[in-house]
Formats: structure tokens, C-alpha cells, sequence
């Protein structure tokens, strides 16, 4: 029994000299500082790389924090926080809290904006249109307010009362409003609400498929009528249900490319000719726009057509690789929610660089979008033109080009190369004359099954000289 | 004996004249000892600025020569005086060289970068193993601007330069790694990158050697590291990884996942534009309605970066950690420096 006390005993000991020797190590720990980390002579790229490897999540373009950028003067406080506001500061920058907390790194030397939505409540139960109220406080003028649902741009308001009408879509989950305002400055704020959604549920099933079929003649000849044409979907010949020409109303997107290539005379030209596209739609059409580069540099909410809506973006600077792909599903996704026919026009100089999205991905949507993309190719890819890039080499980026030019041609539009500037706005005009002489069939058709599979569709007319072009298929979406 | 008197004459005249004025080589070599005076002292803007001027009025092919000779034979000189002589130089002709590409001087940057290639070189054949570790590490540096710089031939040729010296110099097999990438070379990336020594927080040549694994059809490690990389963080590395695993998964058929994994991975990076559009595709392909948050994306346009324009710049993570510790050594080399300069 002794035995066993001292050994009780002796094992007491141990363990209170053990924790005794932990406190003290962790103690310890405690109250080593680590070492303050020196920015001087670092370039401000990796004096952020070093804040965000610390674990501040900080973003910035290399726009903004170029290479030639170096720390002057070593920071004096202690915190990440406020390390990061001086390092900027020494360059006019500023650090702005972005979405997720993330610490956005923008021009200095502007008033803040603030934003309040006021209008719906967090938490509220919405449904159907809604009006949202934002209240706007800044220092400069604010040039505008966009207001998004669930991320969808859904209006904008150049003016105060900064209120909206905008429609709640029918799916289940919380639904997001964000007021995102600019001052003319450029600054920017935004303030996000959710509210709960009532999902209606009463649908109506309209299974109307339009065909647009673009004619061209080789020579003169009569007016096609509804008896010039035959349809086959699925290779069965379907009854034209409707027959109209280019009457209906447009929903265009024009996706400008704004990236370093199309710097200077293509960019202006590319804005230029926008502008006279817009002023030419009709009052009853609609239209947006989307600039990009690698990232998306601007969008406009669709509304109607006027040049207004090139407000912003054509100050845009060119700069940064080309991210086709991935905008032009972008845009298709967009233009999923819009009535009527749905174009998408791309003006852009060359090809997908630095895309997430493949061709065959764009194909793949291009297949399941009822939207006609053009794309207007400015100073045309030459024959033989190559390229490579960490991410494809030259055969794969010819085979993404070739891809992307097939899954233009399979929505029914084309590609137009230039090698003149000049002739892009007298193309545009042309493209929107063809649009509106475009023959509208419409048919019910028949064996539809839900099932995702393609359903090739073919258009004959009875005369002779015409070459007809028209999406050739489409998916029965489940 | 007019003659005679007439030389001497002349003689006599030269300090009135200006001694060094009369032999220019001296002249340069005085004033390339009093930029690295400068520069040593601690005045780096006016050691810079004093060099560009001097290699701006060496005009003419003779002139340059002269000065290039000038600062080799200085640079040598002081190396025999002061080992740590010789990387110091070389330092400062790094920063030089960067200075110069930035001041868009390209003809003056050139001669900096010889330099500093010549003397790193020299620096690693006379000394023992740790010479060798900072003559690579300072190639590496070089390599490393002349990359950014779009100098991609010297850049390789820099590269594999250090990895003469160093085997396994870290910065300079992720660089070279990088430009083989970018010529279509894959199995030649993945050798580079397969030597570099794994390290706590080498995310970048991780990534880098990943996507390479996957273009050379081992795609089972390939996956295995992206899944690890994507799993965590909130860097560019991560979007990267996910992107390039997630569109593995897809082209496999396991869409739900790659939706699953790409969700997540935009919710650590809301302002990668790619990932908010890859994540939506995928979403769309397996069903569900997921829109691409556009709103976020706007409010991210002017401070934005999207990874995969991050990924086709020359690899910097190793660099910076380089730089770092070379920038250690930079005290100890002034002072050496100085040193020499006043003996």
C-alpha cells in the first residue's frame, strides 16, 4: 500500500510539474511578439501579398498597383488594418469593405458613398414587383444607382428619389436587393437586404417555339408569305402556327470588349458604333450593356434603348486580357429572363484568352438559349494567326476560336471580320436591318419530351436563289 | 627642343585641365565609384539616378564599352578588396536594371543586366556552397525582372543559368517551370516543378505543377493536389485550383460536385469574375437556377483580379520569399561595399 502511495504520489507531482512547465511555455508564447515585419523597399504588390498571406483578405486590380509602386516609408501601427490604410495611403489608394468583408483597394482622393436601403426590411416576405428605396449620402454628385435582385441587374436610376419597381422572381429561397451607387467622382457604395420569398406556384405552359429565319437572295423575287415556307422539327413537319417579319420587339445585349488590344481607335469605335445601334432600335425594344476585359467592368440594367446607357462606360479604360467565353454565357444567362428576340451583339477584337469557360461550354449554352449572338469582329483575325498563353497552346486557342465561331453560327447569327474601323457602324446599322426583316415562324411542336435532348429543326422555302439562315435545333429542356 | 618644351608644356597644363578629362576611362570608373558610394551610404534614389545619368552620356558605341569596361574592372577590383563586394554590385545592378525597364531606358537596363549575369557568375565560381546559394538566388532575382519585363528568352536563359549553379534554386525552376508552361511544354514544367523542395506555404508551384499533371495525363495526382489546394484559403490559388478541378469533375460527369466545390470556393473569392460564371454553368448543368452574382461583381469592377490572368504572370511567391532574404543580406553587403571603397 505504501508502494502504491509513493508512487500515487510521485505520479501528483509529475503531472503538477507538467502543467506548471505548459502554463509557463504557453505564457511564454503569449508574450513573444513576433518580430514587426519590414515594407520598406518591397513593391506595394508584395508588401499586400505579404498582408494577405497574414490573413487580411485583401483585393486589388494590378491596374491600380502597378510593379513600379514601392514602400517609402514604413508603417507605424500595429494592426493589419491600419498597416494597410498607410501602405496605401503613400500612394493615394484606399481600402474599401467589399462583399464577404473583403477589403476592396480603390482610388484615394474621393468622397465616400453610403448607402441605405431603406425599402424592402431584411427579413420582409416579397413577392411579385416591389418598390426599392435607397437612400444615397456623398460628398460628390452621384451619377447613378443600380439596383440588382438576387445579383440580376434590375434598374437603374440616374436621379434622386434613388426608387425602383422591380420583380421578384418566382424561386424558392431568400431573395437579395443590392443598391449599388457612384458618385461622379467614382466613388462607390452598396448595402444589401434579404427577404423571404413567397414561391407562387400557378405556371402557365406556353410552348410556342419561334424560328427567325434571315433570307438572303441572290436575285430579285416576290414576298415570302407562310405558304413559302415548310418546318421539320425532328425531321417531322410541323404546322407554322404564326408567321410574322421582324416585327416583334428586341432584347439586345451589346458585349463590349474592353480589354488591352482594343485600346485607343478599335475601343472608340467599338463605343461609336454602339451608340448609333442604340439610337436606331425602336422605342419598344430594349437594351443593355456589358464591358469587359478579364472581369466584368460594367453593366447597365436593361432598359430603353438610348444612348444614355453608354453613360460610364465608354470613359472605361482598355486594359487587361480577354475573358470571352465566360461573358458570353454571361450574357446569354442574362438575356434567359427577357421577352421577345433576344440578341446578343459582341464587339471584340480577338479571341478567348482567359476564359474559365471553353467553347464547347458556350455551345453548350448557346444550345439551350433562345438569344442570336453576332459577333463583329473588329480588324478580323488574319489567316494563319496564332497564339499561345500559359493556359492553351496555339493549337488549342485555334480550336477554341474555331469553337466559339461554330457556336456563334449554331445560334443563328455570324461572325463579321474588319479590317476597316470605319465599317463597323455601317455593319451594325446593316445587322439591325436584317434583324427586322427576319421571318418569324412559330409552331407548336409536336413530341415534346422534356428529356434534354436536341431537336434538330430545318426550314425549306419553294424558291429557288435563297440561302436561309436560322438556329438549326434546340433542347427540350426538362 | 621646341617640341620638347611644347610637351612639356602641355604637362604642365593637365591638372588645369583636368587630368581625368583627358583619360576617360578613369573618369568613368571615379564616377561608377561614386554612384556605388551612393548607393552604399544608404542613397539608393541617387545612386540610381546618378547611374542612369552616367550610362545615358556614354553615347556612341566606343563610349559604352568604355563604361561597361569601367564598371567591370570597379566591380572587380572591389571584389578582391571585400568578397561581399561583388554581390552587393550585383544587387545594386539588379535594382538597376528594374529601374532603368521602368524608366523605359531598355538600351541602358541591358548593359545593368550584363553586368550583374557576369559578376553573379564570377561571385559563384570563387566561393564555397553558400556563394553558390546567393549567386544563384540573385540570377533567380535577375531572371525574375527580366520575366516580368517581357524578356522571355533572357529570362530562360537566366533561369537555367542559376539552375547551373543551384540545382534546386527554387524561384528560378518555378520561373523556368512557367515559360515552359507557355511554349506548350508541359512534360518539361512538370520535371522543373517536380524539384522544387516542398515547403510550408509553395501554394504557387503546388498549383502550378497540378495543372501540369493534369495536361500530362497524370491526372490522379494532378486531382489529388488541386483538391488540396482548393480546399482552403482565399487567395488566387485556391480559385485557380477549383476552377481546373471543377472543370476535371465536369468533363468526367460529377457536375453536382464540381457546382459543389466551385460555390464554394466563389464564396472565399466574391470578386473573381471566372469563378462566379464557371460556378453558375455548372450550377445550370446540374439543374438548378443559379445566378451569377453580378451585383458583387460590380462592386468589385475597379479593385477586381481575376486569378487566371494571375496565372499566365511570372510566378512571384518565390521570388518575393527570395527577395526577402537577399534583402537581409543587403546591410551586410553595403557595409562591405563601403568598406572596400574606402581601402
Amino acid at each position: 500500500v505504501r508502494r502504491v502511495r509513493r508512487a500515487r504520489g510521485g505520479i501528483r507531482a509529475l503531472t503538477v510539474l507538467g502543467l506548471l512547465a505548459a502554463f509557463a511555455w504557453g505564457a511564454a508564447l503569449l508574450a513573444a511578439e513576433p518580430p514587426p515585419r519590414a515594407y520598406v523597399g518591397l513593391s506595394l504588390g508584395e508588401a499586400l501579398a505579404a498582408l494577405q498571406a497574414d490573413g487580411l483578405r485583401v483585393i486589388y486590380s494590378e491596374d491600380l498597383v502597378r510593379p513600379e509602386m514601392r514602400v517609402v516609408e514604413e508603417p507605424k501601427a500595429a494592426w493589419l488594418h491600419d498597416v494597410l490604410e498607410e501602405l496605401l495611403a503613400q500612394h493615394g489608394l484606399v481600402a474599401r469593405v467589399g462583399p464577404g468583408g473583403s477589403l476592396l483597394v480603390v482610388r484615394g482622393g474621393v468622397a465616400p458613398v453610403t448607402v441605405r436601403l431603406t425599402q424592402p426590411v431584411a427579413g420582409d416576405v416579397t413577392a411579385g414587383e416591389v418598390d426599392v428605396v435607397a437612400e444615397v449620402e456623398s460628398a460628390d454628385p452621384i451619377a447613378w444607382v443600380d439596383f440588382f435582385v438576387n445579383g440580376w441587374p434590375a434598374a437603374r436610376v440616374h436621379g434622386p428619389p434613388f426608387t425602383a419597381r422591380v420583380t421578384v422572381p418566382d424561386e424558392p429561397g431568400p431573395c437579395r436587393f443590392t443598391a449599388v451607387a457612384r458618385s461622379r467622382a467614382g466613388g462607390q457604395g452598396s448595402d444589401t437586404v434579404a427577404t423571404r420569398r413567397v414561391v407562387l406556384e400557378e405556371r402557365l405552359d406556353v410552348s410556342l417555339r419561334q424560328v427567325h429565319v434571315a433570307v438572303s437572295r441572290s436575285r430579285i423575287g416576290p414576298a415570302l408569305t407562310r405558304d413559302s415556307f415548310r418546318l421539320f422539327d425532328r425531321g417531322v413537319e410541323q404546322q407554322v402556327a404564326s408567321f410574322g417579319r421582324g416585327d416583334a420587339p428586341l432584347s439586345a445585349l451589346l458585349l463590349v470588349d474592353a480589354s488591352e488590344s482594343m485600346r485607343g481607335a478599335s475601343l472608340e469605335a467599338a463605343f461609336a458604333a454602339a451608340r448609333a445601334f442604340l439610337a436606331r432600335l425602336d422605342p419598344g425594344d430594349e437594351a443593355a450593356v456589358m464591358v469587359f476585359a478579364d472581369r466584368l467592368l460594367s453593366l447597365t440594367p436593361f432598359g430603353a434603348p438610348e444612348p444614355g446607357l453608354l453613360e460610364g462606360a465608354q470613359h472605361i479604360p482598355a486594359a487587361g486580357g480577354t475573358a470571352l467565353n465566360d461573358h458570353l454565357y454571361a450574357a446569354l444567362r442574362l438575356l434567359d429572363g427577357r421577352q421577345g428576340r433576344r440578341v446578343v451583339v459582341l464587339l471584340s477584337d480577338g479571341a478567348d484568352v482567359l476564359s474559365a469557360l471553353s467553347a464547347d461550354d458556350v455551345a453548350w449554352k448557346v444550345r439551350r438559349s433562345d438569344a442570336t449572338v453576332y459577333w463583329l469582329r473588329l480588324r478580323g483575325l488574319r489567316e494563319g494567326w496564332s497564339f499561345m498563353s500559359s493556359w492553351r497552346d496555339v493549337a488549342g486557342n485555334q480550336r477554341e476560336t474555331a469553337g466559339l465561331v461554330a457556336a456563334v453560327e449554331e445560334s443563328g447569327g455570324r461572325v463579321e471580320s474588319f479590317s476597316r474601323l470605319g465599317d463597323l457602324t455601317p455593319s451594325l446599322a446593316g445587322l439591325l436591318t436584317e434583324l427586322r426583316e427576319q421571318y418569324v415562324l412559330g409552331y407548336y411542336p409536336s413530341d415534346l419530351r422534356g428529356d434534354g435532348s436536341w431537336r434538330p429543326v430545318e426550314v425549306e422555302v419553294d424558291t429557288g436563289g435563297v440561302r436561309l439562315r436560322y438556329r438549326d435545333g434546340w433542347v427540350d429542356r426538362p | 627642343l621646341r617640341s620638347l618644351v611644347s610637351l612639356l608644356a602641355l604637362l604642365a597644363l593637365l591638372p588645369a585641365a583636368g587630368g581625368a578629362a583627358l583619360f576617360p576611362r578613369q573618369r568613368l570608373e571615379a564616377e561608377y565609384r561614386h554612384v556605388l558610394t551612393r548607393w552604399a551610404t544608404g542613397d539608393e534614389d541617387g545612386a540610381l539616378a546618378a547611374l542612369e545619368r552616367l550610362a545615358a552620356g556614354a553615347t556612341g558605341d566606343r563610349s559604352s564599352v568604355r563604361l561597361e569596361r569601367a564598371r567591370r574592372d570597379v566591380a572587380r577590383g572591389l571584389g578582391r578588396r571585400e568578397a561581399a563586394a561583388v554581390p552587393a554590385v550585383v544587387w545594386f545592378e539588379t535594382r538597376a536594371y528594374h529601374h532603368l525597364v521602368t524608366a523605359r531606358r531598355p538600351e541602358l537596363a541591358v548593359r545593368s543586366r550584363l553586368l550583374a549575369s557576369e559578376l553573379a557568375e564570377r561571385y559563384a565560381q570563387r566561393g564555397g556552397a553558400a556563394s553558390r546559394e546567393v549567386a544563384a538566388g540573385l540570377l533567380a532575382s535577375l531572371a525574375g525582372h527580366l520575366h516580368l519585363a517581357a524578356q522571355e528568352a533572357s529570362a530562360v536563359d537566366l533561369y537555367q543559368r542559376a539552375l547551373a549553379i543551384e540545382g534546386r534554386q527554387p524561384a528560378a525552376l518555378l520561373g523556368l517551370a512557367a515559360l515552359r508552361e507557355k511554349r506548350g511544354d508541359y512534360a518539361s514544367a512538370v520535371a522543373l516543378l517536380d524539384r522544387v523542395k516542398p515547403v510550408p506555404g509553395g501554394r504557387e508551384g503546388r498549383l502550378r505543377r497540378a495543372v501540369n499533371l493534369l495536361r500530362v495525363g497524370r491526372d490522379g495526382e494532378g486531382e489529388a493536389e488541386l483538391r488540396s489546394l482548393a480546399g482552403d484559403g482565399a487567395d488566387w490559388i485556391r480559385a485557380v485550383a477549383a476552377q481546373e478541378l471543377g472543370r476535371a469533375l465536369g468533363a468526367r460527369g460529377e457536375v453536382t460536385a464540381a457546382a459543389v466545390l466551385l460555390a464554394n470556393a466563389a464564396a472565399a473569392s466574391p470578386c473573381d469574375p471566372s469563378l462566379a460564371v464557371q460556378t453558375a454553368l455548372f450550377a445550370e448543368r446540374s439543374g438548378a437556377d443559379t445566378p451569377i452574382d453580378l451585383a458583387g461583381l460590380a462592386e468589385c469592377a475597379e479593385a477586381a483580379v481575376s486569378p487566371r490572368a494571375r496565372y499566365t504572370r511570372p510566378p512571384a511567391s518565390e521570388l518575393r520569399v527570395l527577395r526577402g532574404r537577399l534583402g537581409e543580406l543587403e546591410p551586410a553587403w553595403r557595409e562591405a561595399l563601403r568598406r572596400a571603397l574606402e581601402r
